[in-house]
């Protein structure tokens, strides 16, 4: 009991690594919850590249060596941000019975996950098989055991899959003493907890408080729902769609005028969702492309110029996991899934039907009917600025189809297998995307809404 | 459509979505709706569930530092139990008998102690450490070549 307290204190320790986050002048004016999901967002990202330099420049994990550097640090960098004047901002909330409604809805969603991930109804396998294994053994060895993924018998442990996720777990593990495997994939709950304020607060600066209240209300329970229906308690698919889903609302939420500052957020958040699997690597191409369309068909000023910190953060947060494997002797980058020609379009048939069957979410379908139909129901308006969306969601999809398609003998169980987690950040997108395509025409593509705008 | 119709449309389609999870907590039997789990697998994988047990008391018996191998009535089982094997047992040395249905018993025979799930050793080569309900941990008599 004890040990699970620990732990869940480590894990609630993070937003203290990432506090420069929530006094940033970009997130300032946003709400207390908004601005401590973005600094737990900034803590395990911080996290996970100082414990990974550590290992690379030989320097043990503690709980000690790796909190002193971080505190210091972060204390040192908010305390200076928090000096920065942020101008005033209006503030306007949902009504009442909107506010009261959505929380019910939400609040009943997240106890249906907690409880299902605390009665171990929603547990990965994966957790066990080798999230958890890594995070058990780097804690064990104080450090990123390049000996152990060098085994030859450690190919099921993927290695060459980046650290968030494990070095949060070691993290933990090393506060708690030990990696409570019970309690530990219950956590998946914090990452879709985080998320919801960081959704609420972006969604807010393009749609009426009401509409975006309902909107999270939607994609907390179709979320929910979906990360029991796909068993992703302790893997990585929950700190996956937290990375990807905040890094979208902030960009889909952008205004022309907003200050180059303003991608500040959205750039750690794809470090995140980079450092999280390697198809966070995917979808942070993904979202750039959509963001770069987005801005040269909307014509705002200095499109491509704007894109370059969005992509240099995740690529200098992989740098530095790359750094890793190549100063220990493993293989550098990951590895491929065959090769890139070699597609066996006899499968299409069968990868089709097995995608369209497991993309049930938890509700037949329901989750993904919903927000398509008011996406078609909203025509041709603004779609524009859905476009980092649309290429995320569509995007992926086709990604894991080609993925799918260079399998040898026919994928249908492996699709059955992974297509439920792995398409979750799709499902999140589409959401988002239908949620906002609700919005007026002026609403999107005169962005100045007198609502809760905050830079 | 005006917001006011959306933001409605929108909560009532959250409220139907909740008809899922309700239907499954009124399947679920009453007395395991809130049961405290055995093994973080419990409610998803049985198999594995017991699996996770046996090598989480199997635990218990392995001194810091030892060599193992674990033996199972199917290749798949011996897998699954050696991948989990390596979380649980992070202090010890995990040495398969075979690795993704290939057999490598060169590398398992190495090991100091056999974790048998579901599974019986030659009688007289090995001394029982510990029977739990799936399975034994056994140290071989002579030492590991």
């Amino acid at each position: 009991m004890m040990q699970a307290a620990l732990f869940l204190a480590a894990h609630l320790a993070l937003p203290l690594f990432g506090l420069p986050v929530a006094v940033h002048p970009s997130l300032r004016g946003a709400p207390l919850p908004a601005r401590a999901a973005a600094a737990f967002a900034a803590g395990a990202v911080a996290l996970t590249v100082e414990a990974t330099l550590f290992s690379i420049l030989g320097i043990g994990w503690s709980a000690a060596s790796l909190a002193s550097p971080l505190l210091v640090a972060s204390l040192g960098i908010a305390m200076a941000w928090a000096r920065r004047p942020v101008p005033a901002e209006a503030r306007a909330g949902a009504s009442r019975w909107v506010a009261a409604a959505a929380t019910a809805l939400a609040g009943l969603a997240v106890v249906h996950l907690g409880l299902s991930l605390f009665t171990a109804r929603a547990t990965s396998t994966d957790f066990l098989l080798f999230w958890g294994v890594k995070g058990a053994r780097f804690a064990a060895a104080g450090g990123i055991d390049a000996d152990l993924l060098r085994r030859g018998f450690s190919h099921h442990l993927v290695p060459d899959y980046p650290p968030l996720v494990p070095i949060v777990f070691s993290w933990s593990a090393l506060v708690a003493g030990e990696l409570p495997w019970q309690f530990a994939p219950s956590l998946a709950v914090l990452w879709l907890v985080a998320a919801i304020p960081l959704v609420a607060v972006f969604l807010r600066r393009r749609l009426p408080p009401n509409t975006a209240t309902a909107v999270v209300a939607f994609w907390t329970v179709a979320v929910a729902i979906s990360i029991v229906h796909s068993a992703s308690g302790g893997n990585a698919e929950a700190p996956l769609l937290f990375f990807e889903t905040a890094a979208l609302a902030a960009l889909l939420a952008e205004r022309r005028e907003d200050p180059a500052t303003s991608r500040f957020f959205p750039a750690l958040a794809l470090s995140g969702a980079a450092l999280t699997k390697v198809e966070g690597s995917v979808a942070v191409v993904l979202i750039l492309a959509g963001v770069a369309l987005r801005d040269i068909l909307e014509r705002r000023p200095r499109p491509l110029v704007r894109l370059l910190p969005l992509a240099a953060a995740p690529i200098v947060c992989l740098a530095v996991w790359f750094a890793f494997q190549a100063t220990h002797g493993l293989p550098v980058g990951y590895r491929t899934h065959g090769e890139l020609a070699d597609v066996h379009v006899r499968h299409l048939s069968s990868v089709l039907v097995g995608m369209a069957r497991h993309l049930d979410a938890g509700t037949a379908w329901f989750s993904w009917v919903v927000p398509l139909a008011l996406l078609a129901a909203s025509g041709r308006r603004s779609r524009a600025a859905l476009l980092p969306a649309l290429s995320l969601g569509a995007g992926l999809l086709l990604f894991f189809l080609f993925d799918y398609l260079h399998d040898p003998t026919d994928p249908s169980i492996r699709i059955a297998w992974t297509l439920p987690r792995i398409s979750q950040p799709c499902l999140s997108a589409l959401i988002l995307a239908a949620g906002l395509a609700g919005a007026s025409r002026g609403a999107l593509s005169d962005p100045r809404l007198p609502l809760s705008g905050f830079r | 459509m005006r917001h006011g119709a959306l933001t409605l449309l929108w909560l009532a389609l959250a409220s139907l979505l909740l008809v899922f999870p309700v239907r499954l907590w009124i399947r679920a039997a009453p007395r395991d709706l809130l049961a405290r789990p055995t093994s973080p697998l419990d409610q998803t994988d049985g198999a594995a569930a017991r699996q996770w047990i046996f090598i989480q008391k199997a635990r218990t018996v392995l001194p810091p530092g030892a060599t193992y191998t674990v033996i199972a009535p199917t290749r798949d089982v011996e897998m699954n139990l050696f991948m989990m094997s390596l979380g649980l047992l992070p202090e010890a040395e995990g040495l398969p008998s075979s690795y993704y249905g290939v057999p490598t018993p060169k590398i398992g025979s190495r090991a100091r102690y056999v974790l048998a799930y579901k599974s019986s050793l030659p009688p007289g080569l090995h001394l029982t450490r510990a029977v739990f309900t799936d399975g034994t941990v056994s140290e071989r008599r002579s030492p590991p070549r």
